[in-house]
């Protein structure tokens, strides 16, 4: 049982198990496979699986790293004997010379006139498929926890103050001091940025800026630059007399004349419509005047932006990060050179030497018996 | 500048089928005589390549990666790089037979896209796209050369079993090299492909508020994840050869499917890309 939580089959099952629910997600979007118990449940065996067979496979990799020269056993078929060596003591020196060059840890024992010496490299590589894993097993905890996490959209106007949706924070009121459109060099949008002070329990707890890309955080609490938009405050006077929000882009009507008021860079443009035409445009700048008849016109006051903030709760994020960074250590530790071991006796007396090489590579391998075979001929 | 893309993406594309055309002569009826004819076409057109993503990376002042245009014509040259890196150290000239089709394919898609510039919105202007889309690049490119190897290694595999007289036979690599590189390369495309999701992951925390939305571009990166995954543990239980050829191509058909099936088959957020 424990041997088949742990297999690669199992693995390979469940791999496949995975790839065809989500194919079959991506068919059928509004059967939320992905929220689903049954997709939890193969989700929940896939971490399983990884913690099982990472837990297993510990011991022997640490045998391995705390591996000690020796124990070369003559009989064994995986061992050469060198025999009849004229110098091997400037032998010995140039091999321990090759295996530092190429960077090998070296560990020297010996016992009973016999020198053993053990030489590794390529730890990284041997950890990489359990750091995966583990990483693995990390990002789908905090993944799990991330689905406790509680989220929200606040809107504010500039210069107002909004709450804080209850069910990420309770207590918590944002004040909105700016809110602005960056532009880079050549005119285009480059960001939008709300500059905001927080206020927990009626105190000011902290002073914020968010923009895309580069979220505010204050104690677990995340606020994404999400959306914005613009009213425009104008003064009418005629029948309809007063002062008025109107949110851009609207259209009204005002002595059988439609329009809306938008936002632009040059300031408030206004469209005058007949169906779906454009009439006549016109931009408006704090206090100019448009007249609609003898005593109905229209004043521009003040432009009036908003920002709309997303709100989040999620401690899972966190452990989901750090899940990730694992995972991208491990990727690049694939990358580095396989792991090799080259295990070696001197003995002086009989004037042999037996070595052993283990690499999975078996071109790895046979490059390094080569090169200490070769090593002997040009002594 | 801006006017030189369209006629320079032609003159890549030419290139591109010039050395297939010369590298298809040399292996049927030259004997390997052309091969350096046909090696200096797949460089200047590699070169050519190169010249146009440095002119669109002048254009729009930062690395060409921002739109499916930019992305498809990086995603050919790492094809071509990781073919002439592979090919410079193992002799595999007779894959270029089978890469150059998939370039040539895709640089025919590509003609038929906006070249204009436009500015990037904001979303787009994080450092962590450019990890993202690169090492997407990296990894396409690195099982875009296996699936040509896997698919020659199923023709030998069929030739030499039906056609023994067949002459590309002699042509193709030996089996085992085949077999074995494909592996390899998939090695070193499996810890980009991983880099490439976590990358977008992060980069979709910062910017929407949510590291995973099993949006479906999203969730068929993540199934070609998967697949090389499942690639590379099943060589762990020893599968070699004609089974493994079959999933690499799997494999290649699903990165290919998250690249252009799912911005046109398939709703989602990623659809600008
Ligand atoms: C990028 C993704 C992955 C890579 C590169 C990878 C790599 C490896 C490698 C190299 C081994 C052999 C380890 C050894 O022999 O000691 C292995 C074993 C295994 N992997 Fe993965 N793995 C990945 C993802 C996964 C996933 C997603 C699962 C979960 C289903 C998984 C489950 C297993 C299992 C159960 C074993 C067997 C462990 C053993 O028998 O010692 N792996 N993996």
């Amino acid at each position: 049982m424990l041997n088949f939580l742990s297999s690669i089959k199992l693995a390979v099952i469940l791999i496949t198990t995975l790839v065809l629910a989500s194919i079959f997600a991506t068919l059928y979007p509004a059967l939320n496979v992905f929220g689903s118990f049954w997709f939890r449940l193969l989700l929940l065996l896939f971490c399983m699986n990884l913690f099982v067979c990472t837990l297993r496979s510990l011991p022997s990799l640490f045998t391995k790293i705390r591996k000690e020269p020796g124990g070369l056993s003559k009989e064994s078929s995986s061992v050469r004997i060198i025999e009849n060596i004229d110098n091997l003591s400037h032998y010995k020196k140039s091999l321990l010379h090759y295996f530092k060059t190429k960077r090998y840890k070296i560990k020297e024992r010996s016992s009973n006139g016999q020198l053993n010496i053990l030489a590794q490299k390529g730890f990284l590589n041997l950890v990489a498929p359990h750091l995966l894993h583990l990483a693995l097993i990390i990002v789908l905890l905090g993944g799990f926890i991330s689905s406790f996490s509680s989220e929200g959209k606040v809107k504010v106007f500039v210069g107002e103050r909004a709450d804080v949706p209850p069910n990420v924070a309770s207590n918590m009121v944002i004040e909105v001091n700016d809110f602005q459109t960056l532009y880079d060099t050549q005119g285009a949008i480059e960001n939008w940025v709300t500059d905001f002070n927080l206020y927990v329990n009626g105190n000011k707890a902290r002073t914020g800026t968010t923009r895309v890309n580069n979220p505010f955080k204050y104690k677990g609490v995340v606020f994404y630059q999400k959306s914005y938009g613009y009213n425009h405050l104008v003064e009418i006077a005629g029948e309809q007399e007063g002062i008025y929000r109107v949110p851009d882009g609207k259209i009204f009507k005002l002595e059988d004349q439609f329009f809306n008021i938008s936002y632009t860079r040059a300031g408030a443009l206004v469209r005058f419509f007949r169906g779906h035409d454009v009439v006549k445009t016109q931009i408006l700048k704090k206090g100019d005047k448009i007249a609609f008849s003898s005593d109905t016109y229209l004043q521009y006051l003040d432009i009036h932006p908003f920002t709309v903030l997303g709100v989040k709760k999620d401690p899972g994020t966190k452990i989901v990060m750090s899940g990730f960074l694992l995972m991208s250590m491990a990727s690049m530790f694939f990358w580095t050179g396989r792991y090799k071991e080259v295990l070696i006796s001197f003995n002086d007396v009989e004037n042999k030497f037996y070595f052993t090489v283990s690499c999975k590579n078996k071109a790895v391998k046979d490059g390094i018996i080569e090169d200490i075979t070769k090593k002997l001929e040009v002594e | 500048m801006e006017n030189f893309q369209t006629p320079l993406l032609f003159i890549t594309l030419l290139f591109y089928i010039l050395a297939f055309v010369v590298y298809f002569i040399n292996f049927t009826y030259t004997k390997g005589t052309l091969k350096i004819h046909a090696r200096f076409l797949i460089i200047s057109a590699f070169i050519l390549n190169t010249i146009l993503l440095v002119i669109r990376g002048l254009l729009i002042g930062g690395l060409p990666l921002r739109n499916l245009f930019e992305f498809g014509l990086f995603f050919v040259w790492a094809i071509i790089l990781i073919f002439l890196l592979v090919e410079s150290k193992y002799e595999l000239s007779s894959s270029a037979l089978f890469v150059l089709p998939i370039v040539i394919l895709l640089l025919l898609f590509l003609v038929n896209l906006d070249v204009s510039i436009r500015p990037a919105m904001p979303a787009l202007r994080s450092k962590w796209l450019i990890v993202h889309v690169l090492t997407a690049v990296i990894s396409y490119g690195a099982f875009a050369m296996s699936f040509a190897l896997s698919i020659m290694y199923l023709i030998k595999d069929w030739l030499q079993e039906h056609k023994p007289e067949n002459k590309f036979i002699e042509v193709f690599p030996t089996l085992e090299k085949m077999d074995d590189l494909s592996y390899k390369v998939i090695f070193i495309g499996m810890p980009a492909l991983t880099i490439m999701l976590v990358t977008g992951a992060v980069w979709a925390e910062y910017s929407w508020g949510r590291y995973w939305s099993w949006d479906p571009k999203e969730t068929w990166a993540l199934i070609t994840w998967f697949i090389y995954s499942a690639y590379l543990h099943v060589r762990l239980r020893g599968w070699k050869g004609k089974k493994a050829a079959l999933l690499s191509i799997v494999g290649f058909l699903a990165v290919i499917f998250t690249f252009l099936g799912v911005s046109y088959l398939l709703p989602g957020i990623h659809s600008y890309a």
